[in-house]
């Protein structure tokens, strides 16, 4: 087993950057030249605007859906109004507003970020940040368990040699070597925990 | 044949009592011929839920329209390549889809379970017969496909005409197949609590199954993205709709799951939190199976509402009453070998991925949640849907990719100061050259270019990984492809998992590209007009029509040209006035540099019988971008309303299929045994081996 | 004729099932102390799998030599205890199986019926 890692003993600072600049850099263009598609004008047009007011307002009349994705008859008409008020210089929040008048809030895809609704918004914030400080928090207490093992540990010895002898059979490792190793490392971890 | 599938649900059902029963019994008496056959109770359950979905298609094949279920998902017309959707098209036939895959897998996961899990066997023969029993009493008392009608009706209702898509073959199968399969990982770790059974041994089959059902599920959230995209006929793949967010939530909790056994394998560390994550995953399945039946939200995918939703309601309580239950009742048993080194390691990546994941899973939740509570709370009806969600979960999704480069980069257990450098410079170094270059090349936007340096970063994270270990490998006398191979090969679920990766990469640049840089345009042509958009000139060359006696179908012929943008400067400039990106042109006369490129066909059907219209939109696709034509209606004074958009690296959404595949099946393929002395000889004989 | 392939059904699961009580092949639950040598030596190939890992990782340049020396040794000691365990209860469940067989060979020359085996 050994004998096929011989080569690490390269290290991975040896490799050659070259052709590592020249496979990242294949990386890098492919991704650029994917991303032309993307470039576009950014003066945010009125039919910008009514696409994406379109996007924000459900449909009345559809299951689950906005007046941007339904075919409906009556969506079809309040995708004409958006862009009717929009044209007239209305803001996206009045325009939001006109509907909510005639349909209610239910007409709003995403619930306003005022009154009662903020309780939407406010919970996700509340919940990645407990998730993330349960994790930090849960990482920190077991890194205090691993301190206390540290200490605790001893590697056993002896009485385990014929077993160890087996383990190296079945995993290939030639007895002599192992033995070599073993004094080694041991000395190493020792080192590591002090 | 309603009277087989009848007689045969009732059998399964006695049988699948017997096995629950049997199998506690026999082990707790210590009778081992009981066992044995409480055993062969659950193979012959798979048997009889066989027959039953055997009896339906048969029913379905010969056009039996005595059987209501076949009266209203079937008639004469319908191609019988459609029988399989027709089979779950309902809310009877997909009940018994589901304990149709419930059944088999259990069969399956039981006859191959390794034999030192027999203790903890018996429960798990009793758990999953347990919930098998709850589809049978469902199927059998309250929603039965085998229904008579009084009355035999000439001919049936129908298919419903959305589902007569390639995709329907295949994506609602999936998605139930991989949400009921979250089942069999839970029985096997419940059951080894229960048995009190507290080592690793349920690991590797908890293991292998949850990537099953994960892949599945995974599949099936694409394959219904697909579905959406090219026929549903709005421009979009993932509306945030409720049902596709019940379903999501168990796939974010298996994908927290897949990585932290990989932790608990490694390091032997979560035990418990990987039981709770099972437990977590499978009571969020239920969830979805309630609310895709009647729960209390809306949703283009809900089946009609019915009495079922109170049963699923009470049955997704009891399974968390019990999942929890349990674990509080084992936890103090269930603790975990070693503690963490540090912070800087791949483990306490692992864990922070895991919180975020469920942190999505939560918000989604909430999302799903909140109008019910606004409703309850002071009777005002709000809707979440897409524009919520994507502000919410936008932020979290992108630090999950961001940790997807940092994670692997860590090694096990600590990481030093030098080897963090050596590590990190290349990929940040991608990114920001990335960021620079976009910024260049004149993309707009900044949160999509900041995601798009991420997914540089995280790419060449990767890329590092692989090269260094192929590198390695390389100098050992291997050819560049063989040593990749190699190192893949070496560590299957670590190097699947990368390509898995990779595919989360591919499908992120698809949706950071729709979702940031789409472009759009309603309008209503006559034929011979023509609509510009950015540098496409769409044509109305004529329009055609069939009619069915189900349905009238009418198409529009038209022809994409590209254009240079020079030629028709000027009425750019009068459209942009205006405040629109493009513009119709009467005369359709070609300019100098237009050159044809496609013909595309937006189809729109009319379903008389289900008062719905389908429509296909035609889709020019290219790796770049995708110019999409969604008819919207065919007018009666001949123009066609049409809405045209530009879908930018949408191709790519679907090109990640494929590689999640690839990579999961690569993590999921059997490792050959590291021992290599021959396996020692084992007493033969012993054990309840049967037959 | 669905009638009749239901009573098929029925009548192939109910033999399938009873076949166990009267069937000439005999079972016995699984001996304790098989399945806790299973056990152990599943739990030995897992530690296997762990330091195949490890030597991958060092092949590929992830971990230090320190490291890599380290946690190799620290799970080959844990693989060494598990098979030590593992051949403790070898041993000690041949002995038991000796003494079974000797049983079940006494009880059939006398042609009392075998029952269900040890019990848990």
């Amino acid at each position: 087993m050994v004998s096929r890692f011989t080569f690490v003993n390269y290290g991975s600072r040896a490799l050659p950057n070259r052709a590592k600049l020249v496979s990242l850099g294949a990386l890098f263009f492919a991704l650029i030249f994917t991303a032309t598609g993307c470039i576009r004008e950014e003066d945010i047009t009125l039919d910008q605007r009514a696409y994406q007011l379109a996007s924000e307002i459900m449909c009345p009349v559809c299951d689950g859906q906005t007046i941007d994705q339904s075919n409906a008859q009556i969506a079809t008409d309040m995708r004409l109004k958006v862009r009717e008020l929009v044209d007239s210089g209305n803001t996206n929040a009045e325009v939001r507003e006109y509907f909510v008048l005639r349909y209610g809030q239910e007409i709003l895809a995403a619930p306003e970020r005022t009154g009662f609704n903020l309780i939407a918004y406010i919970v996700p914030i509340f919940i990645v940040i407990i998730s993330v400080g349960v994790a930090l928090l849960a990482i920190r207490n077991m890194r205090r368990a691993a301190r206390r093992n540290e200490l605790e540990t001893k590697l056993a010895s002896g009485d385990l040699s014929v077993y160890l002898d087996k383990i190296d059979q079945d995993l290939g490792f030639t007895s002599d070597l192992t033995t070599e190793k073993k004094d080694q490392s041991s000395g190493q971890s020792d080192e590591a925990s002090t | 044949m309603a009277d087989l599938g009848a007689m045969a649900l009732l059998l399964g059902m006695a049988l699948s009592i017997y096995a629950a029963v049997g199998a506690i019994v026999g082990e707790k008496i210590g009778m081992a011929e009981l066992a044995v056959s409480a055993r062969r109770a659950l193979y012959m359950t798979a048997l009889t839920v066989l027959a039953a979905s055997g009896a339906l298609v048969n029913a379905f094949v010969n056009n039996d329209f005595s059987i209501k279920y076949v009266a209203d998902h079937s008639n004469t017309l319908m191609d019988r390549a459609f029988v399989w959707v027709a089979f779950y098209a309902g809310n009877e036939g997909s009940l018994l889809y589901i304990l149709l895959v419930l059944s088999i897998i259990s069969a399956i996961s039981i006859r191959f379970a390794p034999r030192r899990l027999a203790r903890s066997l018996p429960w798990t023969i009793a758990i999953l017969s347990v919930i098998q029993l709850f589809y049978f009493g469902v199927l059998i008392f309250v929603a039965s496909p085998f229904e008579l009608l009084d009355i035999v009706p000439l001919d049936g209702r129908g298919i419903n005409p959305l589902l007569t898509h390639p995709g329907m073959f295949s994506h609602p199968p999936l998605l139930m197949g991989g949400l009921i399969g979250i089942t069999i990982p839970f029985a096997f770790v419940s059951g080894a609590l229960i048995a009190g059974t507290y080592g690793d041994d349920w690991i590797d089959v908890a293991r292998v199954s949850g990537i099953i059902a994960w892949g599945v599920l995974g599949a099936g959230l694409l394959l219904g993205a697909w579905w959406a995209y090219t026929i549903l006929g709005w421009g979009g793949y993932w509306s945030w709709d409720p049902i596709e967010n019940v379903a999501l939530m168990p796939w974010l909790v298996m994908t927290a799951f897949i990585h932290s056994i990989m932790v608990q394998k490694r390091r032997g560390m979560f035990r418990m939190w990987n039981v709770a994550l099972l437990n977590i995953a499978f009571v969020l399945a239920q969830l979805g199976m309630f609310i895709n039946r009647g729960g209390p939200v809306v949703s283009v995918h809900s089946f009609a509402a019915s009495t079922l939703g109170i049963i699923f309601l009470i049955f997704m309580l009891s399974s968390l009453v019990f999942a929890f239950a349990l674990f509080l009742w084992r936890m103090p048993k269930l603790k975990s070998d070693r503690a963490m080194d540090s912070f800087m390691s791949r483990e306490a990546s692992c864990l922070i991925n895991n919180f975020l994941f469920l942190a999505v899973m939560a918000v989604t939740l909430w999302g799903v949640l909140f109008p019910v509570f606004s409703d309850m709370a002071r009777d005002i009806s709000v809707s979440v849907s897409a524009p919520y969600f994507n502000r919410v979960n936008g932020p979290v999704l992108l630090i999950i990719v961001i940790l997807m480069g940092v994670g692997p980069l860590l090694p096990w257990r600590k990481a030093s100061a030098r080897s963090l450098k050596q590590w990190f410079v290349w990929p940040t170094v991608v990114g920001v050259v990335t960021i620079v270059a976009l910024v260049a090349i004149g993309v707009q936007r900044p949160v999509a270019i900041f995601s798009f340096g991420v997914i540089a970063f995280v790419a060449s994270a990767i890329g590092e990984e692989w090269w260094r270990g192929t590198a390695a490998r390389h100098r050992s006398g291997d050819n560049w492809f063989t040593a990749w191979w190699r190192l893949v090969n070496g560590n299957r679920p670590r190097h699947g998992g990368y390509i898995v990766h990779i595919s989360i990469l591919i499908l992120g640049l698809g949706i950071i590209g729709t979702n940031f840089y789409q472009q759009r345009m309603d309008e209503a042509l006559y034929v011979g007009e023509s609509l510009v958009l950015d540098n496409y000139r769409i044509e109305y060359i004529d329009r055609g029509s069939s009619e069915r006696p189900d349905r009238i179908a009418q198409w529009a012929e038209m022809s994409v040209y590209r254009i240079d943008p020079a030629d028709y400067a000027q009425e750019f400039e009068t459209a942009r006035a205006r405040g629109s990106s493009g513009f119709k042109l009467e005369d359709s006369s070609a300019r100098p540099n237009d050159e044809l490129i496609d013909q595309i066909e937006p189809w729109h059907g009319f379903y008389v019988d289900f008062n719905m219209a389908s429509v296909r939109s035609g889709i020019r696709s290219t790796i770049v971008e995708d110019l999409y034509v969604i008819p919207r209606d065919f007018l009666t004074d001949g123009r066609v309303s049409i809405a045209v958009s530009i879908n930018p690296l949408a191709w790519w959404l679907w090109t990640s299929g494929p590689f999640f595949l690839i990579g999961t099946m690569i993590a999921l393929w059997p490792q050959a045994s590291v021992e290599r002395r021959p396996v020692r000889k084992k007493v033969p004989d012993e054990s309840e081996g049967d037959g | 004729m669905p009638i009749i392939l239901g009573t098929i059904l029925a009548l192939a699961a109910i033999v399938v099932i009873a076949y166990p009580f009267f069937g000439r092949k005999r079972y016995r639950l699984v001996s304790e102390s098989y399945l806790t040598r299973e056990s152990h030596r599943a739990e030995r190939l897992r530690i296997y799998r762990k330091i195949s890992d490890v030597e991958s990782d060092f092949a590929s340049g992830d971990l230090t030599d320190a490291d890599y020396q380290q946690q190799r040794d620290q799970l080959r000691v844990a693989a060494a205890e598990t098979l030590r365990e593992e051949t403790g209860i070898t041993t000690a469940s041949e002995r038991d199986e000796q003494l079974e067989m000797e049983i079940s060979r006494l009880r059939d020359q006398t042609s009392i019926s075998p029952e269900g085996g040890d019990t848990l």
